[in-house]
């Protein structure tokens, strides 16, 4: 919910920096894009927002503990690899 | 060309994960473009339970249970009774080093007919489950699985053809309770919970009672419905009564009256099997023929009083009666 409240925010927010008129051209288009960026990117993420978060990880801290054996590498299951293309 | 982000398709979240990122479960971490289990072989718990701990009432009754699990979990919710185990990352907690086979070793060496993959969630090792699991099937071992249910098709049908037996938290009948308080959806554990039972495994539900969030008689009665007419009158349904516990110490125990209330209605629309959980009811854990009404099991706390199962069959009017009561039955 507070997704979509934010995101319609950022919709507004768009749409006023649109209709602002004389300004100018080069700055809007900034704002615009980041904007637009901004909400591509909440877009993307949107679908799980009341999850648990993703987290990019520390890995040499992992590499460590690895290492003590504390935690495992063991490959895992039921995932594929991305093709960007 | 290929970014070596990778996409877990394990649970309902579908982590796409870039190399270094880990998934909401927080035990799966992309390497390079390989997804790799931080938990395999590292539990954080290793228990003897009794099988009416998990609970299970109508499998084994009074049977031993090798109970295993390790760090992390694919929800948040925020009742958690295991939080400091299962919302915990592995680097901030100690295992033990024990592999599949090491399981298997001590399982057998104290006497337990059965290891249960529990207190956190088995969905997130389920590497580590599945490879215990077979073993423990090789070694004449029973496989319980104790589960908030919330993992996609493909896996669970992998995972149930090891299991014997299930017990699936159904935390809410609601969609909106699973977003706000547990951080994921109703639909896949209800698939869960139905494609568990349609695999032979035997199916106990669990329903957690907290006052305010999900105690409103019609969601109850709401979610005993779901269960009667999707998985049938013989499915037992245990209504746990909630403590103050992390994110929520701010609310009361689930009152007596509420559970009792719960129980009653749900009988009362035609479950068989209804059982009071971490509460003393007078009825709560008292196991009665359908038919003829007379005690079967009565049980204090997680012990056996009283069987009177006999092959079965109801001791006093041969009525059989649902369940996995010995190894012989089977």
């Amino acid at each position: 919910m507070a997704g979509t409240i934010l995101l319609s925010f950022l919709l507004f927010l768009c749409s006023v920096s649109s209709d602002a008129g004389e300004e100018a051209e080069s700055s809007r288009d900034s704002t615009d894009a980041g904007l637009l960026s901004l909400i591509m990117n909440m877009s993307a993420g949107d679908a799980r927002l009341w999850a648990k978060p993703i987290e990019h990880i520390n890995l040499d801290r992992i590499l460590e503990l690895k290492q003590t054996g504390l935690i495992t590498f063991h490959e895992a299951d039921w995932y594929s690899v991305i093709d960007d293309e | 060309m290929m970014s070596n982000s990778v996409q877990c398709v394990l649970c309902p979240h579908l982590c796409t994960l870039a190399p270094g990122e880990r998934g909401r479960c927080g035990v799966r971490l992309n390497v390079d473009g390989e997804l790799v289990s931080l938990v395999y072989g590292r539990p954080v718990a290793a228990n003897i339970d009794p099988v009416e701990k998990k609970p299970l009432f109508h499998f084994m009754p009074g049977i031993d249970v090798f109970s295993i699990a390790t760090a992390g979990c694919n929800l948040r919710c925020e009742f958690c009774q295991n939080w400091e185990i299962s919302q915990a990352v592995p680097e901030d907690v100690t295992p033990y080093d024990m592999s599949p086979e090491a399981v298997i070793e001590n399982a057998l060496a104290y006497n337990c007919q059965a290891i249960a993959y529990t207190y956190t969630e088995p969905v997130v090792f389920f590497e580590y489950t599945r490879d215990c699991a077979r073993l423990a099937r090789a070694a004449g071992i029973k496989n319980i699985l104790v589960t908030a249910g919330y993992i996609n098709p493909g896996p669970l049908s992998e995972l149930a053809e090891y299991m014997d037996a299930a017990n699936v938290d159904l935390k809410s009948i609601t969609d909106t309770y699973y977003r706000n308080i547990c951080g994921g959806t109703l639909r896949p554990v209800l698939d869960t919970i139905t494609s568990l039972k349609d695999s032979g495994v035997w199916v106990e539900v669990t329903n957690l009672i907290v006052p305010t969030l999900n105690d409103e008689p019609d969601e109850i009665d709401s979610l005993a419905r779901w269960v009667l007419d999707n998985t049938g009158e013989d499915t037992p349904l245990h209504f746990s009564r909630f403590f103050p516990m992390y994110r929520l110490t701010d609310l009361p125990p689930t009152a007596i009256d509420t559970l009792q209330g719960a129980r009653e209605r749900a009988k009362d629309m035609g479950l068989h099997y209804v059982y009071v959980g971490n509460a003393v009811t007078s009825e709560g854990l008292i196991t009665r023929c359908p038919e003829c009404g007379e005690i079967l099991i009565a049980r204090q706390g997680y012990t056996i009083r009283e069987n009177n199962i006999l092959n079965g069959n109801c001791g006093n009017c041969s009525t059989p009666i649902a369940g996995v009561w010995d190894e012989m039955e089977e």
